[in-house]
């Protein structure tokens, strides 16, 4: 199973390769709050494969975003979920299937532009509906509804970028209610020139509080992303750094696989 | 006979190959990393007839070429910058036909400040000290940036917001001041106010 996983990640990430990519540089499992002009539509993918003690979880998003002007993005968030439990209650549980839908909304409302660099503040929601099998298995099937607010920061500059996230998640049964704070900073190895031929490092941080059922978690993502010309690529593996959270929400790392397109 | 056939030839086709272009330089702020400029290009891309598109990412400038007959306002390029979600700083383009034209704001929507506009025309006149007058005269005017002339030639070269000024009344100014212009004669009384080694021969 887990090389089929592996296996139908990459071929999907591989689907894009004859298309137009879009370079993009910013964070991998972080937000970004630039956005990139008015009547664009971008397709990007990030694939999750998340290993934990219950099993092997594999998400992969067919993300659609469209920015009817320069400052707002809508976008539709379709996952497909893989999941094998290896154990645990739900041992022997495997299969393929929709995971939850989520919308996302995001309006720029602030932006201050100088020589080769940028700030940039973002109002973002993401609300997901529980388009998926009930499975327990957070941000990727729960079959629970969920909104999400938050506000999204960042500084870019020639020689490094750096983003922010500060929100707030809420559940209909408080169960997964949370204070989510993700910190990225990325590093460009090669000079920026343009067209695009960049290499750059990525060092992000997410943690996230319970509130109604106490527990911290804070994650640490190590990232690299290759884009020439018209095509990037990117991946990167997190691991827990803190995991003070209820055992079915302990996870030993994920790998992200993503690729990022502009039609 | 062959070979001046070949070269005219060439020649033609040159001359036919090269459209009539407006060349455009734009300051962009806002660039902070490579991939922002590939939002930046595919902005512009829906131009049509747009070519030569560069993006010098370090210096945060863009360049391209359009065709003269497309007559792209330098508004509208600032519009098209901030539609990008980019700030426009500085727009410069020389136009087909010679004329400069740029214009500094923040964004779309912000108010041109200027027009600039660059005219040779000739000025009659004898020596370095004509040259000062002249060319104080020229830019004592409103809008005019620029002036210098040429004691060889007798021409005077002008940059002015054509906005606020015109190469005419600039001629009319130098005038005034006792030098015959292509446009405007000195008034007698203002030749002969002139210093003795200034007395040029005047202008039909």
């Amino acid at each position: 199973m887990k090389s089929k996983t592996w296996l139908f990640a990459i071929l999907l990430s591989l689907v894009f390769f004859g298309n137009k990519a879009f370079s993009q540089g910013p964070p991998i499992t972080a937000d970004s709050p630039i956005m990139l002009g008015g009547g664009t539509f971008l397709m990007k993918t990030l694939t999750e494969i998340r290993f934990t003690d219950h099993g092997t979880f594999t998400r992969i998003p067919l993300m659609a975003h469209y920015l009817p002007t320069s400052d707002i993005v809508v976008s539709v968030h379709f996952p497909l979920v893989l999941y094998n439990f290896d154990n645990g209650l739900m041992e022997g549980e495997n299969g393929t299937t929709f995971g939850d839908l989520e919308i996302m909304g995001k309006y720029q409302f602030y932006r201050k532009d100088g020589k080769g660099k940028t700030f940039r503040m973002v109002a973002k929601t993401l609300q997901t509906l529980p388009t998926g099998k009930e499975l327990g298995i957070e941000d990727m099937s729960t079959g629970n509804y969920e909104s999400y607010l938050s506000m999204v920061a960042g500084y870019e500059t020639l020689k490094y970028g750096i983003s922010s996230e500060l929100g707030y998640s809420l559940s209909p049964n408080g169960n997964d209610d949370k204070v989510k704070l993700a910190l990225g900073f990325g590093l460009p190895l090669l000079k920026p020139t343009y067209p695009v031929n960049q290499l750059n490092l990525y060092f992000e941080y997410d943690s996230e509080w319970y509130t109604e059922t106490s527990g911290y978690r804070l994650l640490y993502a190590q990232g690299i992303q290759y884009a020439v010309n018209d095509l990037t690529l990117e991946a990167a593996v997190q691991i827990p750094l803190v995991q003070d959270v209820h055992s079915f929400r302990e996870r030993n790392y994920s790998i992200f696989i993503g690729t990022r397109y502009n039609f | 006979m062959k070979s001046l056939f070949v070269t005219v030839i060439i020649a033609l086709f040159t001359t036919v190959g090269q459209a009539q272009t407006d060349k455009f330089e734009v300051h962009v702020n806002g660039l902070g990393c490579p991939y922002c400029a590939s939002g930046l290009e595919d902005a512009f891309k829906k131009f049509d007839g747009i070519s030569d598109i560069k993006i010098d990412i370090q210096k945060g400038l863009l360049t391209f070429s359009m065709p003269a007959e497309a007559n792209l306002s330098t508004e509208k390029v600032a519009t098209t910058v901030e539609k990008a979600s980019y700030t426009a700083v500085k727009t410069k383009v020389e136009r087909a036909n010679g004329k400069v034209e740029t214009s500094e704001g923040k964004s779309a929507g912000t108010k041109t400040t200027a027009t600039m506009e660059t005219k040779t025309f000739e000025v009659a006149g004898e020596c370095g000290m004509c040259k000062k007058r002249i060319e104080t005269a020229a830019k004592g005017i409103s809008g005019v940036s620029k002036a210098s002339w040429k004691v060889e030639s007798d021409m005077l070269t002008v940059t002015f917001n054509s906005k606020e000024t015109s190469a005419k009344a600039v001629q009319k100014a130098v005038a005034n001041v006792g030098h015959d212009t292509e446009a405007f004669k000195a008034t007698d009384e203002a030749y002969k106010n002139l210093h003795a080694c200034c007395k040029y021969e005047r202008m039909e």
